[in-house]
């Protein structure tokens, strides 16, 4: 089955990193910039795994969280924080609004891949 | 400051400590009568803090006896508490973007000398970004526009010809001073100061000097890898709150 990755950063730059991190693997990368565009992506793409920036334009990645976690039909999707912001204080908040996993930007694709396939059974692609 | 709570957290995301040696200064700094000695005396057991402080108070000469807590107390004295702010914002703001280089771009980059390295002459990227908090500050990088490509094509995994357009360049350098700068402020946050932080601006200048935040101290970082030369200028007003 082929998983869905919600991709939340207002960098396409990162947006791209992930995209290529996931692109060996049975799975689609849908893309957002900030949050709003996020929970509009999370409702309509049910996606199996969500992974999250903090500090965006229009929508933080709190905000987001913070509206995912109190919407019924989408408080069960994993989160993966994906950000540079790693003060304990801030990432003790975040913790407890309920997220799978928190990475901290710089980061290698391995980390990412090896934190993603915790949450969500990731499998390699088939050769063509 | 951090409790158990903060410290479980940590470890289970695997968050990396904050320098001791840095915790030690801001912690010292922070207090309302700080011991000129204890602070020399943590700033002399660290070679590079130390070059750093007798740099920034004109007392980097060859000539100069070796440096020991006399003279880092001495250096100390006339140039005030301020500085120790610069030289531990500093220290976090090194470790950063040495951290992001080697993890993002598997680029090995290292500290040099301001005079071991040519300044920009012509036109060159500034990308900027402004903190405010427990102290205010700026943070630039500067680098060549091919600098900035070379960087943009290692970030992104590809040749540096499929750069289309000077977009991926300036959105990949903008993303890597975000990196580093969200870093350097969790940092500080860990050690005390927090602050937030502004979106980064990119701009292209001539203008070498450093932008100065108002009363603010600043120094200028250089670094050489064996693909780019950069210059981080970092200005900090300690007591703006």
């Amino acid at each position: 089955m082929t998983l869905k990755v919600l991709s939340v950063d207002d960098s396409r730059t990162i947006r791209l990193i992930v995209a290529r991190a996931f692109m060996p693997y049975d799975c689609v990368v849908i893309e957002a910039a900030n949050g709003e565009e996020g929970l509009a992506a999370a409702a309509r793409e049910k996606p199996d795994l969500i992974l999250l920036d903090i500090t965006m334009p229009i929508m933080d990645g709190v905000t987001m969280l913070a509206r995912l976690k109190a919407d019924d039909a989408l408080k069960e999707m994993p989160v993966i924080m994906l950000t540079a912001e790693s003060g304990r204080e801030n990432v003790l908040h975040i913790s407890k609004l309920g997220i799978h996993d928190y990475l901290v930007k710089p980061f290698r694709a391995e980390q990412l891949i090896e934190k993603a396939a915790r949450v969500v059974p990731l499998q390699k692609k088939a050769a063509a | 400051m951090l409790d158990f709570d903060t410290e479980m957290i940590a470890r289970r995301f695997g968050l990396d400590p904050v320098p001791e040696s840095v915790v030690h200064l801001t912690r010292l700094i922070a207090s309302q009568n700080a011991d000129l000695g204890a602070v020399a005396s943590v700033i002399t057991q660290d070679s590079m803090l130390t070059d750093r402080l007798l740099r920034l108070t004109q007392r980097g000469d060859k000539n100069e006896p070796p440096a020991d807590a006399a003279a880092v107390e001495a250096a100390l004295m006339r140039s005030g508490l301020g500085i120790v702010f610069l030289l531990a914002m500093g220290d976090l703001l090194m470790r950063a973007l040495i951290r992001t280089f080697r993890i993002m771009l598997d680029s090995q980059l290292k500290p040099v000398l301001p005079r071991e390295v040519a300044p920009i002459r012509n036109e060159h990227m500034v990308c900027e970004v402004n903190f405010r908090g427990k102290v205010a500050g700026k943070i630039q990088l500067r680098l060549t526009e091919e600098t900035g490509r070379i960087l943009a094509a290692r970030m992104l995994g590809v040749p540096e010809a499929s750069l289309s357009s000077s977009v991926e360049k300036d959105d990949a350098v903008t993303e890597l001073v975000n990196v580093v700068a969200g870093n350097f402020l969790s940092n500080l946050a860990d050690a005390g100061l927090p602050c937030h932080l502004a979106a980064p601006t990119l701009y292209r200048t001539s203008e070498f000097t450093m932008r100065k935040v108002p009363r603010g101290v600043s120094e200028r970082l250089v670094f050489r890898s064996p693909e780019a030369k950069l210059f981080l200028d970092i200005s900090v007003n300690p007591w703006s709150e």
